[in-house]
C-alpha cells in the first residue's frame, strides 16, 4: 500500500525552499534524459514511435493551446500510417493552429480531427463524445491512447473558506472530474478489447499531492482524478494509465495561477522564473511521449517530469 | 481513555459549543451525535442534520436519554440538492445569538460510497457522477465556508473535522467513486489548514464499521474478490462498533493536540 507518509516527494512548485533541489534535479534529469533523447532522435528520424506507431487513435483534450497543443504536436510525429488525431478545445481557432502545426511537423499521413465543445456542460457530453469517436471502428486501429489534458484551476483568488457557492464547484468539477470519468467510460465502450493496445493519460500535477494555497478546487480535482485512474488501473489490468505531472509551464494557466492575489505565490514564481525552472510545454510533453515509449511504468503510476516521484 | 472531569470541563469541548454533525441519522452520525452529547459543556447545542426525520428523532431520542445539559436541534435537507443549499445552510445555523458560544464544531460525517457495483468503465452518466461529487465534496466545501462566515471570529475556537477512509489514498476495485471523493476532501482540508492556522482541521478515518453503509457495500459490490474480502471481515468479527470510532475521535478532540490538517486512523494505523 502506498502512503503519502512512506513516499520521498520534492515540494511542489510553490515551496520556495525546494527550489535548489529542483535544480539538481532538473540537471540531473537533463544527464539522464540525454540517452532518452538519443533514442528519441533515431524514433523520430523513423517516424514512429515504438509504442503506438501505424493505426493510432488518439484523442487529446484541451488541444488549442497549451500543453495540449505540444502534446498533440509531439505526439503527431510519433503517430504512424492509418492513424488518427482527435483534438478537443473550446476555441476552434485554437484548435486550427493546432491541426496547422501538426500538420507541418507531421512526416506521415495524419488524420486530424476537430471537436469543439466544453467541458462544463454535461448535457452536452453526448454529443461531444459522439464527435470526438464518430467513424471509429476499432478494428481499423492497433493502438488507442486517450490523453485527459483539458483543466481549469478554477478561481485561485479565493481561499477554501471562501468557496461558498455550489454552483460554481458543480461546474469546476464537471469540467475536471465528470468530463474526464465519463470520457474515460465512452473510450473504453468504443475500445473494449484489448486486442487494441489502450492507454490512458490524466495530465494531472503535484497539487494532488501537495496541498497548495488558493488551490483548494486544482487540488482535490487533480487528487480525485489521480485515485480515480489508481483504481482503474486496479481493474483493467490490460490498459496502461498514467497519471503525468508536467511540471510548471509557460502557458496561459501558469499566468492565472502567478495572479492570484497571493504575494507569497507570485513571488515564488518570479524566482522560479529567474532560475530557469518554468519548462516550456514542448519539453513537458516530450517527456510525456518518452515514457510513454519506454513504457516501463506501472499502471496507476503516477510520474513526474522531473523524476520527483513516482507513485 | 476516562478522562478527569477537570481535564474534560476544561477542553474545548467542555466549553458552550455549537456542533453540527451531518448524516447523524443512523451508523457514525448517530454515536457521534450520542457520544458527544456526554461531552459537551452545558449551554451546548447540536444541530443534526440528515435526510430521515425519523432516523434524526431517534438519535435525538438517545441523546435526550443521555444529557439535558445539551439542546439537540433536528435539520431534514438531502446534500445532493446544491440549490438549496442557502436555505438548508441557514436553517442549520439559525438562532445563533454571537457570544453565547465558545466553541463552534463541524462534523462532515454524512457520505455516500456511489454504486459499487460498477467498475470504472461503467460510469457513464454525467448527471449521476455529478450528483455523487456534490454530496460527497461540494457540499463539504460550501457548508465548510458557510460555518466559517457564521462564526468568523478567531476569539473562538473553530474546529471543523472531516470524516474520511483509507480508501482516500487506497485504490479499491468498484470503489472508484468513494477513493476519489475521500482524496478531494482530504486534500481540500489540508489546503484550509494551511490557509487559516487559526481552524482546527482534523481528517479522521474510523475504519470499516458495523454499519447500513458497510452492509450496503457488502451485499452490492461488484467485485467478487471485494466481496469476499469484506465478508470475510464480517465474519472475522474484525468489523469496529460506531461508537469505538466515536470515542476516538471525541478523545482526540478534546485532547486537540493533533497538527491542524492531519488524517488520523482509529486504530492509529497511520497518520498522514
Amino acid at each position: 500500500m502506498n502512503t503519502r507518509k512512506d513516499c520521498r516527494v520534492s515540494p511542489e512548485i510553490c515551496d520556495i525552499f525546494c527550489m535548489d533541489s529542483v535544480i539538481q534535479f532538473k540537471n540531473a534529469a537533463a544527464i539522464f534524459n540525454h540517452d532518452r533523447r538519443q533514442t528519441g532522435l533515431i524514433m523520430a528520424s523513423t517516424g514512429l514511435s515504438a509504442m503506438f506507431g501505424p493505426a493510432t487513435f488518439c484523442a487529446v483534450t484541451g488541444g488549442s493551446r497549451g500543453l495540449g497543443r505540444s502534446i498533440a504536436v509531439q505526439l503527431a510525429g510519433r503517430l504512424g500510417e492509418g492513424s488518427r488525431l482527435v483534438l478537443t478545445g473550446r476555441s476552434l481557432q485554437g484548435l486550427q493552429e493546432t491541426k496547422r502545426q501538426v500538420e507541418e511537423g507531421c512526416p506521415n499521413q495524419l488524420e486530424v480531427k476537430l471537436v469543439t465543445g466544453d467541458m462544463e456542460d454535461t448535457t452536452a457530453y453526448p454529443a461531444l463524445f459522439f464527435d470526438i469517436f464518430a467513424d471509429t471502428q476499432p478494428g481499423d486501429f492497433k493502438n488507442a491512447l486517450m490523453i485527459h489534458n483539458a483543466g481549469t484551476v478554477g478561481d485561485v483568488s479565493k481561499r477554501a473558506a471562501e468557496h461558498s457557492d455550489p454552483q460554481i464547484l458543480n461546474k469546476y468539477y464537471a469540467t475536471n472530474l465528470t468530463s474526464v470519468i465519463a470520457l474515460t467510460a465512452k473510450f473504453m465502450e468504443v475500445f473494449p478489447c484489448s486486442d487494441v493496445r489502450r492507454t490512458v493519460v490524466n495530465i494531472s500535477s503535484g497539487a494532488a499531492i501537495e496541498p497548495l494555497a488558493h488551490h483548494a478546487l486544482y487540488c482535490s480535482g487533480k487528487a480525485a482524478r489521480n485515485m480515480f485512474f489508481k483504481v482503474m488501473a486496479e481493474e483493467e489490468p490490460d490498459v496502461r494509465v498514467l497519471s503525468y505531472s508536467p511540471g510548471p509551464l509557460d502557458t496561459d494557466m501558469l499566468q492565472t495561477v502567478r495572479s492570484c492575489g497571493d504575494k507569497k505565490i507570485e513571488d515564488r514564481f518570479n524566482a522560479m522564473e529567474s532560475k530557469g525552472l518554468i519548462l516550456s510545454p514542448d519539453h513537458s510533453a516530450k517527456h510525456m511521449c518518452t515514457l510513454l515509449d519506454e513504457d516501463k511504468f506501472k499502471s496507476g503510476a503516477f510520474l513526474d517530469v522531473f523524476d520527483r516521484f513516482s507513485l | 481513555m476516562a478522562l478527569s472531569e477537570s481535564v474534560q470541563n476544561s477542553s474545548v469541548l467542555g466549553k458552550p459549543t455549537l456542533c453540527v454533525i451531518t448524516g447523524a441519522s443512523r451508523g457514525l452520525g448517530r454515536s457521534l451525535s450520542v457520544e458527544l452529547s456526554g461531552r459537551l459543556g452545558e449551554g451546548s447545542r447540536l444541530v443534526l442534520t440528515a435526510r430521515s426525520l425519523s432516523g434524526l428523532e431517534q438519535t435525538q431520542a438517545l441523546v435526550v436519554n443521555k444529557t439535558t445539559s445539551v439542546s439537540v436541534k433536528l435539520v431534514c435537507g438531502d446534500l445532493e440538492d446544491s440549490d438549496k443549499y442557502q436555505d438548508f445552510f441557514r436553517e442549520l445555523f439559525s438562532d445563533v445569538t454571537p457570544g453565547v458560544f465558545q466553541h463552534a464544531l463541524l462534523i462532515h460525517n454524512a457520505s455516500t460510497l456511489g454504486d459499487v457495483s460498477k467498475r470504472v468503465v461503467e460510469h457513464c452518466d454525467a448527471e449521476v457522477l455529478q450528483k455523487y461529487y456534490t454530496v460527497n465534496v461540494t457540499s463539504v466545501i460550501t457548508l465548510t465556508a458557510r460555518f466559517l462566515q457564521v462564526f468568523p471570529s478567531s476569539d473562538m475556537t473553530r474546529t471543523v473535522v472531516n470524516i474520511t477512509s483509507s480508501a482516500g489514498f487506497t485504490p479499491i476495485k468498484t470503489n472508484s467513486l468513494y477513493c476519489s471523493g475521500k482524496a478531494a476532501r482530504d486534500i481540500v482540508f489540508k489546503v484550509l489548514a494551511e490557509e487559516s492556522p487559526e481552524v482546527r482541521v482534523l481528517s479522521f478515518s474510523p475504519g470499516a464499521m458495523d454499519t447500513e453503509m458497510f452492509d450496503y457495500y457488502r451485499t452490492h459490490v461488484g467485485d467478487p474478490e471485494v466481496r469476499a474480502l469484506l465478508c470475510q471481515q464480517a465474519e472475522d468479527g474484525k468489523l469496529l462498533k460506531p461508537d469505538f470510532s466515536a470515542q476516538k475521535l471525541v478523545q482526540i478532540l478534546v485532547e486537540n493536540s493533533y497538527k491542524s490538517g492531519a488524517i488520523l486512523d482509529v486504530l492509529d494505523r497511520f497518520e498522514h
